[in-house]
């Protein structure tokens, strides 16, 4: 039997859950496929596509917020408001978390993409370029 | 129909705009997950293009570039411009939004080059205005003009039998050390000496840097560098340099062709460009095909090889001329490498290793070269006095052969040899040394009329250059004027130089 890409097995996964299979069931399966493919090593990358179907499929998406202080409501509000227009989403989940090297400015990621408006980039690029 | 509002078509563009500029934050982002042998695996990625650069973050904060060659469904195949020490499994990697360009332009001339258009001279940074993309279409069929124009390369066995014309693709293929590179020198040399204003771009692909630099000092000490870019690669530079070489080359000399100029470029060589793509190849995990060859070889050649091309007039008749190198084993021809190039080529010069130890320098097998295009652009100087010298050097191949065995042979059969053996000394030419075309003019003239017949083959070359002397001290503007090569040679302009000729043969004599 052909073995599946990594894509389509996600992609698949997907499917299976958003059409109300038992989760605990999918995973099992998930699993056995991965051991018989030889494809535990890939487990990582396989969450992280389920996320980008799950994204592609139904419109939301959960986003890794780090900044370089807590988020307000406001600013909350702002990335949430930016991300459903560029992403086209219907809603966004944020998880944040609090980095003080940042210096400023914040990092969004998305399982696809990623925007780094940090002052402690923005300098590292300043001294790449002076080099 | 319903009436346009200016006021409604600004507000949809201001919103375009806004919505537009808001996506240029995001980047979309993937993570190495195999790194080795210049090869990197990414995952993510999905909007890679073929041939898209990609940045990877380096492990101490530098940026390491790769292009994609790749793209599976689960991850991208990339192959590394920079040192692989540097990159490490799971490293971010980005879109560069971009494929390969280097720059391109005037300011290059008189440059050495690496292939990604970064300056190894040491002669500072190169200030290009322009770039150009390192893969680009050949022109199509009706950007095309016939080949018309020659291009001489200062070698008489190649300017009299197999001419070569600008905009033609025309193969040096030999065994090491028959002298391939010294053709293509040889031609470079002679752009700046005819003052042709050809432009020459040599392309080194894993090239001893050792030979590229003599070659750089000998182009500086012929005055030749200025109208000269060089592109080097050494052997122990990755499989990905080598492989881009030649496109960055022929980018460089593009430029040229498509500004109303005549560029030259010399693949050196060929062999080595598809050894370093099958490397590429076998390390992407390409499926292998005869000689372990990627099944694209052919592919990778052609599509190099069409860019060279003599432009139709509307887009400024610029050409661009290859003279591609390719090295055989043991003389044999008919391996994987040179029978593709030898299809996609408008002819090629065989250079044989015995002839090579015969002391025949060049080492050119007339029956084995052929130009298939260069013929509608030998100058007129040349075909009126060409005659039937290829038919003449083959025939006396065959009665050089004959009289080997001491057979008693006809005077016309002797006569034949004669002729042969003083042809063949005269295409004789020793390296750095091309003929201007008048000079290959009057050799063939003197020659084919039999005034050479009568001198020993050891004093030939010493009564070639007496004539030569003569002409030029005393009919300089005659010849300059055969130089310009439109016309035929007069009655009279042939009566006056075989004069002269006969005066040195009879002086040579005494």
């Amino acid at each position: 039997m052909a073995k599946l890409s990594r894509r389509q097995l996600a992609e698949n996964t997907t499917a299976r859950l958003l059409a109300g299979d038992d989760r605990q069931t999918v995973m099992h399966q998930l699993a056995a496929y991965m051991i018989t493919a030889k494809m535990t090593g890939q487990s990582e990358l396989i969450i992280n596509d389920i996320a980008t179907a799950l994204q592609t499929l139904t419109g939301h998406s959960r986003v890794m917020v780090t900044s370089a202080r807590p988020l307000s409501p406001t600013s909350r509000k702002e990335i949430e408001s930016y991300l459903t227009k560029t992403l086209k989403l219907k809603t966004v989940e944020l998880d944040t978390a609090v980095d003080a090297s940042l210096l400023g400015g914040l990092i969004l990621q998305t399982p696809q993409y990623e925007l780094d408006t940090t002052i402690r980039t923005k300098l590292a690029k300043l001294a790449r370029q002076e080099q | 129909m319903e009436a346009i509002s200016v006021k409604q078509l600004s507000d949809e563009l201001q919103a375009a705009i806004s919505e537009l500029s808001g996506q240029t934050g995001l980047e979309e982002v993937g993570a190495v997950t195999r790194v080795g042998d210049g090869i990197v695996w990414v995952y993510g990625l999905r909007n890679c293009g073929f041939n898209e650069v990609i940045i990877i973050d380096g492990n101490d904060g530098s940026k390491v570039e790769a292009f994609a060659l790749n793209l599976n469904v689960d991850e991208v195949g990339a192959v590394l411009l920079g040192s692989e020490t540097q990159v490490t499994a799971g490293a971010k990697v980005r879109l560069k939004g971009e494929v390969l360009n280097v720059p391109v332009g005037p300011e290059l001339l008189g440059r050495v080059v690496d292939p990604l258009g970064r300056p190894i001279d040491g002669k500072g940074p190169i200030k290009a205005k322009l770039t150009g993309l390192v893969e680009r279409t050949a022109p199509g069929v009706m950007a095309r003009k016939p080949v018309h124009e020659p291009l001489m390369t200062g070698i008489m066995a190649i300017d009299t039998m197999i001419p070569i014309g600008r905009g033609q693709r025309e193969l040096i293929i030999g065994d090491r050390q028959t002298g391939k590179t010294a053709i293509a020198i040889d031609t470079m040399i002679n752009q700046g000496r005819q003052k042709t204003g050809v432009v020459n771009v040599y392309v080194a692909i894993g090239q001893k840097l050792s030979k590229v630099s003599r070659l750089v000092e000998r182009l500086k000490a012929e005055g030749v560098m200025d109208q000269s870019i060089v592109v080097a690669t050494g052997p122990a530079e990755a499989a990905s340099m080598l492989y881009l070489a030649p496109y960055t080359g022929t980018a460089m000399a593009e430029y040229f062709r498509d500004n109303k100029q005549h560029a030259l470029i010399i693949y050196d060589d060929l062999s080595k460009h598809a050894v370093a793509y099958r490397q590429m190849s076998l390390l992407l995990r390409r499926p292998p095909g005869r000689e372990a060859y990627p099944g694209d070889v052919f592919y990778l050649h052609s599509r190099l090889l069409e860019r060279s091309a003599k432009l139709d007039d509307s887009l400024g008749a610029g050409s661009l001329t290859a003279l591609p190198i390719i090295e055989t084993q043991a003389g044999d021809i008919s391996a994987y490498i040179p029978t593709n190039v030898i299809s996609i080529t408008d002819g090629q010069i065989f250079l044989e290793t015995n002839l090579f130890y015969q002391g025949v320098r060049p080492a050119i097998s007339v029956g084995l070269s052929v130009s298939r295009v260069g013929g509608s652009a030998q100058t007129k100087a040349m075909k009126s006095v060409l005659g039937s010298l290829r038919l003449s050097l083959a025939q006396f191949r065959e009665l050089a052969a004959f009289a080997q065995f001491g057979t008693d042979l006809d005077d016309e059969s002797k006569q034949s040899i004669t002729r042969g053996q003083r042809l063949t000394e005269l295409l004789k030419q020793a390296q750095y040394s091309p003929l201007s075309l008048w000079e290959q003019v009057v050799t063939l003239l003197v020659a084919n009329n039999g005034l050479f017949d009568d001198v020993e083959i050891d004093k030939l070359k010493s009564v070639q250059h007496a004539l030569f002397a003569v002409l030029k001290a005393d009919h300089q503007p005659q010849m300059d004027k055969i130089n310009a090569g439109n016309e035929k040679l007069t009655d009279d302009q042939k009566d006056m130089i075989l004069k002269i000729a006969k005066k040195e043969v009879k002086n040579f004599g005494e």
